[in-house]
Order: structure tokens, then C-alpha cells, then sequence
């Protein structure tokens, strides 16, 4: 099943199809269930639609299950990326050259889309500043990811602790 | 050894990996791009269009990195370095959070860990466009790509393709 969705779900709509899958048609979980295993996937280290599928996986079926879930998300990604891979990269021609350029550009413009909405739904602004700051710290100032965690995440709970949670945007 | 190296990388930002991929973006840059000189800028970018562009995670770019190091063993390597540490956290984890239900910590960790996450994104964005190459009508294209992203719901994948095909065209 996780084999189908992931070579199946381009672009990033692997979430909602995971959802669709084991929480309305096969039923194999509950609505709670699977917001309680998202938002520990999405807390923890790792890419979010694996972190949920091994999650999945573990909850159905123990370690196996896991194993599974794991590889039959990661697999079918890995291969198709290799063929593309393959093909596009071994190539001098210009036009492929000019496709992967293409795809560049608009992957960050996506990204970049991804960020602003995901910022301007916290108008916190606390928040906001630290977003700046982290962001600064790693440009301007080149600091390591495991440095930018281990001194933001320490200010960020201090900074977002005072304060009640926001009630969930409808 | 190559493999070691590729493998010590690829664990490391996948066990710092909070939030998701695109948090690691800006570091993932550092090793490969400034430090190790695997691969420039310009294929930075362009691996992470093509791990957009396939199905699964974006992270799974990490492959393309390997493969352009040391082939397909490389790109094996890399790719299980990526994804299985931070897999093995999560089913460990997976067992003992529900035990963590209503703890407070819990949501003031979370809370905590998003605009973290929010400033490393938009680190990897700015650290991305320095990789996008073709002058003007690259950064028009990226402009539109991020319009049509916020006003519309197409899909992100079929826009990639779409721009692929332009690319193809103009920016040879």
C-alpha cells in the first residue's frame, strides 16, 4: 500500500493520500490515531511521509510492519530518481541542461511559496523574530544545523512558553 | 573511504533532521557543496528540483548526491544513511509517546521547534536560489512558480515538469 502511494504521490501530496488510505478507506486506523502519530512524525528528526508510514507501520504490525512501510516508501522514490538520475545527469546536452535548470528555479519558487504561507499564519511576533533570526544566524553567520538547534530550540521554549496556545486557525 | 564519508554526512543531518527535509537544506549545503566539493551550487539546485519533481520524499535528493559521488552504490549509501537513522528514532519514539499523552512538555516542545524550523526553511530557500542559474528568466519563472503555488492548488510535481519543458526550451 505505502509502495503504491509513494510511487504514485508526486509532488508532495503524500500526507493527504497516506490519510485518505489508512484512516478513510481502509480504516486501519482512527482519525485521533493518526493525528497523534503526524504530529509526533512531524516533531521528530527525518522526512515527515516516511516518519508517518514507519509510525503506521509499527502501529499495525510491530517492527515489521515498520520495516515494510519504511522501504516501500523510500524504494519507489529511490529508483525513479535514479532512472531520472541517470539520464539527465550523465547528459552534456543543452537542452537537458536547461530542463534541470528549469526545474530548479521552480522548485525554490515552490519552496519559497511553502515558507511565506507557512509564515503568515503566525502572527506572533516573537515568532516571527525568531524565524528571522534563525534564518540569519545560518546565512549571514554560517552556523551548523547542529549548532542552530542547540542554541535556538533552548531560547524558542522559553520565548513560546509564556504564552497560551493560539486556538487552531479554521 | 568515500562510502564512509557519504555515510557519516548523510546520518548526522539525518538525526538533526527535526521538522522535516527542508529544514536540513542549508547544512546538507554546507557539507556537500562547501566543505566536501561533491557537487556546486548549480547541481545543489538541480537535485533538488529532480527529488521535487519524483515521487516520496524531497530528501530522497540525497540519492542524486551519492550517485554523483561514487555511482550507484553511492547513491544506495546515501540514501539508507538519510532515511534509516532517523526512522529507527522515530519507531523507538513511536513507543514511548503515547505514555507522554498530556504531558505538557509535549506541546510546549512542538511549539517551540516550529519557527526554528520556519527560519532553517527559509535559510534553504535563499540557500537554493544562490544555485539557480539562467539569469532573468530563471528568477521570472521561480517568481510565477511561487504565484501560482500561493493563489492556485495545482500540483507542485506536474509544475516542475511543466517547467522542465520550458527550460528545455529557453534557458539552453
Amino acid at each position: 500500500m505505502f509502495g503504491r502511494i509513494s510511487a504514485t504521490a508526486f509532488g508532495g501530496g503524500t500526507m493527504s493520500m497516506i490519510r485518505r488510505e489508512v484512516v478513510r478507506s481502509k480504516k486501519w486506523i482512527s482519525e485521533d490515531e493518526y493525528l497523534e502519530l503526524l504530529s509526533l512524525g512531524n516533531l521528530l528528526p527525518g522526512s515527515n511521509p516516511i516518519n508517518i508510514a514507519v509510525l503506521i507501520g509499527s502501529h499495525l504490525a510491530g517492527a515489521a510492519g515498520a520495516c515494510t512501510a519504511f522501504f516501500a516508501s523510500v524504494f519507489p522514490g529511490f529508483a525513479i530518481l535514479m532512472v531520472i538520475g541517470a539520464i539527465a545527469l550523465d547528459s552534456h546536452l543543452p537542452w537537458v541542461q536547461g530542463a534541470l535548470s528549469g526545474c530548479a528555479a521552480v522548485a525554490v519558487g515552490l519552496t519559497l511559496a511553502n515558507a511565506w504561507e507557512m509564515t503568515v499564519k503566525r502572527i506572533d511576533v516573537i515568532e516571527i523574530a525568531l524565524i528571522v533570526a534563525v534564518a540569519a544566524a545560518v546565512l549571514v553567520l554560517h552556523f551548523s544545523l547542529a549548532l542552530t538547534l542547540a542554541i535556538f530550540i533552548p531560547i524558542a521554549l522559553v520565548a513560546t512558553s509564556r504564552r497560551p496556545a493560539k486556538p487552531p486557525t479554521p | 573511504m568515500i562510502y564512509g564519508r557519504l555515510a557519516i554526512v548523510f546520518t548526522i543531518l539525518s538525526l538533526l533532521g527535526f521538522g522535516g527535509g527542508n529544514a536540513i537544506i542549508p547544512q546538507m549545503h554546507a557539507d556537500v557543496v562547501d566543505h566536501y566539493h561533491w557537487i556546486n551550487s548549480a547541481d545543489f539546485a538541480r537535485f533538488y528540483g529532480l527529488g521535487k519533481l519524483s515521487p516520496g520524499a524531497t530528501t530522497t535528493m540525497a540519492a542524486l548526491v551519492g550517485f554523483a559521488v561514487a555511482g550507484l552504490v553511492g547513491a544506495i549509501v546515501a540514501t539508507l544513511a538519510v532515511f534509516v537513522p532517523s526512522g529507527l528514532v522515530v519507531y523507538g519514539a513511536g513507543h514511548i509517546w503515547g505514555k507522554l499523552r498530556g504531558n505538557p512538555w509535549r506541546e510546549r516542545i512542538a511549539r517551540a521547534i516550529k519557527p526554528v524550523v520556519l527560519g532553517l526553511i527559509w535559510a534553504g530557500v535563499f540557500t537554493l536560489a544562490r544555485g539557480v542559474v539562467g539569469g532573468p528568466v530563471a528568477i521570472g519563472m521561480a517568481v510565477v512558480a511561487t504565484v501560482l503555488m500561493l493563489v492556485t492548488e495545482w500540483n507542485q510535481a506536474l509544475m516542475v515538469l511543466a517547467a522542465g519543458a520550458i527550460g528545455a526550451v529557453v534557458l539552453r
